[in-house]
């Protein structure tokens, strides 16, 4: 069964926890082996970030729960690689 | 022994992450902040109430060292109930408020969240400081008079005993101030003395004006 490789996800976080806490807390997760947070838009008390995370074998829930731990909001899934290699860097 | 050793190594591992998670709590409320303000007011609060208290036992001639302990105690024991009712409920209202406009930018509920955890430990952590700190100065301040109880030394030499470890707190508290603020101690400390003596001093007129 082929899994999940790679996600870009368009996340929306309060300021605190931090991108880096975040950041770190997922790459924490189990299959997770990279995760790269490039902060889009910040406001007064919530910030927009793209998350991307690398893996060979990526749990969504897992990544979604996670989030959510940590009270931020998945807004969209922008882009998933799947399979037994990544396609394009 | 290597029950004990397996024991000694688990319950440090527990307080190695709960310290962590402590951290991790503070980072996201800021509670220490807050935590240190509410300690050095409430036990200034504490400890110039009693200073008050001793100063009125004092001028009033009491030689009696269990009224000054029962009426000492009964005040700190109001004064932490005081606190800890106080900083609960508004440190509650704060906590919520800060919920509910970050759960209306997200729309999404935070109340399983690590923010909610946070905040609760913010809540409990700022209920017992605001409660302890005044017990913890009342006790310092009293401790002579406990002395005078269990036979220690005469009441008159607790009465000096007490003002002194009253300037002291107050000299300590400023200096505490002083070291966060990053400025002088001696000055910050001399600050928070003032208060005491101007405290004295406005009992002393008063008895002088009255008795």
């Amino acid at each position: 069964m082929s899994s999940i490789r790679r996600l870009v996800l368009d996340v929306l976080k309060p300021l605190e926890p931090s991108s880096i806490e975040l950041a770190t807390k997922l790459s924490e997760l189990k299959g997770v082996e990279a995760v790269d947070l490039d902060v889009r838009e910040v406001d007064r008390k919530v910030e927009t970030v793209r998350l991307t995370l690398e893996g060979e074998w990526l749990d969504f829930e897992k990544i979604n729960a996670t989030l959510e731990k940590y009270g931020a909001v998945v807004h969209s899934v922008d882009r998933v690689t799947a399979g037994n290699r990544l396609t394009s860097p | 022994m290597r029950l004990v050793g397996r024991f000694g190594s688990l319950t440090w591992r527990f307080l190695k992450s709960y310290s962590s998670r402590l951290k991790f709590y503070d980072r996201i409320t800021r509670m220490s902040k807050i935590l240190r303000r509410y300690f050095v007011m409430n036990a200034f609060d504490g400890a110039l109430t009693i200073f008050g208290m001793v100063v009125g036992a004092f001028l009033s001639k009491v030689s009696n060292p269990e009224i000054i302990v029962w009426v000492g105690l009964s005040t700190s024991i109001a004064i932490s109930i005081s606190g800890l009712w106080g900083a609960f409920l508004t440190e509650s209202a704060e906590r919520t408020k800060d919920r509910k406009e970050l759960e209306r930018l997200m729309l999404t509920d935070l109340k399983n969240t690590e923010i909610n955890a946070a905040a609760r430990v913010a809540v409990i952590a700022a209920t017992f400081v605001d409660a302890v700190a005044p017990m913890l100065a009342c006790i310092l301040i009293m401790l002579p008079f406990f002395a005078v109880e269990a036979g220690f030394f005469p009441i008159a030499d607790a009465y000096v005993y007490s003002f002194f470890l009253s300037f002291a707190t107050f000299f300590g508290l400023g200096m505490f101030l002083g070291r966060i603020s990053k400025e002088n101690i001696i000055v910050s400390g001399s600050k928070m003395l003032l208060a005491g003596l101007t405290s004295a001093a406005i009992t002393w007129m008063l008895s002088a004006r009255f008795v």
